[in-house]
């Protein structure tokens, strides 16, 4: 049997963030939850995910800061990074694909997409 | 009767009066904050019980009516704080089913309900949700609103509308923002740009005839923050012909944004403009739209009397003619007691930095 792929997710709006787990633990995946960006880059390199997923505004520490960390850390910079931003923050996605970010999904998002894609993406990795 | 009261007495009274009054007012304090308590804990113990039975329905084939029947009409609100974040954030099957839960139910009647009632506070809620929903069957009742003598329920009954997308009042919008005073650009931009880019079809039309510089600017922030293309012809004969310093400015960034390079020529006779916020603008619009042909201009830019001119004069000149950097440079340490040699010198510095 397959063994469950791990998410680490940064998401600040609660609700949001339940439903995401929700979902995607329905799927099959083992998902860990940080309401903020602290946390995450040890959480990453404690639990080292199969993927993370960053919401880029987030109080305290942004997404497109973990990333940077998380890219710039050799242990780490491999894990896929998928970004999750405002409709009208474009430009941050620009700024994080740069950094090294493996894919994005605008909010507002279609929980099925969000799920495809992060599917595709571990199913390329 | 003579009624003598000396002084003592008086004081003491006013401090009695003082200590009723102070009283009063933290038990009015204590009592607020026990009802918000007691309210916030309904709210929490509400989400507990009925967030996994959204998350189900969302999965599931459940009636939005079937679910709603469950629902006490005084947890209405309960329901609507909590579905908010999913009507903002999701899109596509989700959302129609969400929205579903406010549309095809008795929520609707409620919240119609409290734009019919005289509350403006009840009014503005209303008016969110059915526009975060995208209620269709409010649309009429939230027109009626937009003639509201209260200025709060005029804009969150044209947020809603502009949420639905209702094009067809955007300058119902425009005429009745006119009788508020402290309706603000911003407020009305953050309205507007809630439509989709449908609105700028008739945003243009109106502005080959548009008078008024409010709109005329509203309208070409607008079409920048749609990139609407198409405009760019017509905000070109407004801007050469304008006095305007919010329109010229907004139309310059809107080439900008665009990359309207036809707006180029009439760039040279701006970059001498009287105000040095047009000067400074197109300078910056000029590192995208700007060939170069415009050397010698911008250089001359750096001896500006205004600081924002000169420190954009050479961050320009860099990224447009990125050959100049050793040109920049010698005139940059070659020039120690020059004002314009030593932001150029900030500049390089700033950007060596950055690099």
């Amino acid at each position: 049997m397959d063994k469950k792929k791990t998410i680490i997710f940064a998401e600040d709006t609660v609700h949001i963030a339940k439903l995401l787990k929700f979902k995607l633990e329905k799927e099959g995946f083992n998902l860990i939850h940080f309401a903020s960006g602290v946390g995450v880059t040890d959480g990453v390199l404690q639990y080292m995910p199969d993927l993370v997923l960053l919401d880029i505004m987030m109080p305290v520490k942004d997404g497109l800061t973990v990333l940077k960390e998380i890219k710039s850390n050799p242990i780490l910079s491999k894990i896929p990074v998928v970004l999750l931003t405002a409709n009208s923050h474009e430009e941050y996605v620009v700024k994080g694909l740069q950094l090294g970010a493996t894919d994005y999904i605008l909010k507002p998002f279609a929980s099925a997409e969000l799920v495809l894609r992060i599917k595709n993406i571990l199913k390329m990795q | 009767m003579n009624i003598h009261v000396d002084i003592y007495t008086f004081l003491a009274l006013t401090i009695f009066a003082l200590l009723i009054l102070t009283y009063a007012l933290v038990i009015q304090v204590v009592l607020l904050r026990l009802f918000h308590g007691y309210q916030y804990k309904q709210e929490q113990k509400f989400f507990a019980v009925w967030e996994e039975k959204i998350f189900m329905f969302l999965e599931g084939e459940e009636k939005p009516q079937a679910l709603i029947k469950k629902i006490n009409r005084s947890k209405y609100l309960y329901l609507l704080h909590f579905l908010r974040e999913f009507l903002l954030m999701l899109k596509g099957d989700d959302f129609l089913k969400l929205s579903a839960i406010v549309n095809d139910t008795k929520i609707q009647q409620f919240l119609i309900a409290q734009i019919k009632s005289g509350s403006p506070k009840k009014i503005n809620e209303a008016a969110y949700y059915l526009g975060l929903a995208k209620s269709v069957a409010a649309k009429n009742i939230l027109r009626k609103k937009l003639r509201s003598q209260n200025a709060s329920v005029f804009l969150s009954c044209a947020l809603a509308l502009a949420r639905l997308n209702d094009v067809n009042i955007i300058f119902d919008i425009f005429g009745n923002a006119r009788r508020f005073k402290f309706v603000s650009k911003d407020s009305l931009l953050t309205i507007l740009s809630e439509f989709t880019d449908e609105i700028c079809a008739p945003l243009l039309k109106n502005l080959k005839s548009e008078k008024n510089v409010l709109i005329q600017s509203i309208t070409i922030t607008l079409f920048r923050h749609f990139k609407y293309y198409k405009a760019g012809e017509s905000v070109l004969k407004i801007m050469v012909y304008s006095q305007n310093k919010e329109v010229i400015i907004e139309s310059i960034k809107f080439f900008s944004s665009i990359e309207f390079m036809e707006a180029s020529t009439a760039m040279r006779s701006l970059i001498n403009h009287p105000k040095p916020e047009v000067r400074t603008e197109v300078l910056k619009a000029l590192a995208v739209l700007g060939n170069e042909s415009f050397e010698q201009r911008i250089w001359d830019c750096m001896y500006d009397p205004e600081y924002e001119v000169q420190y954009n004069a050479v961050i320009t000149l860099l990224k447009l003619i990125p050959s100049s950097e050793e040109k920049i440079s010698q005139f940059a340490y070659g020039n120690r007691k020059d004002r314009a040699a030593a932001i150029a010198r900030m500049v390089l510095s700033e950007r060596s930095i950055r690099n």
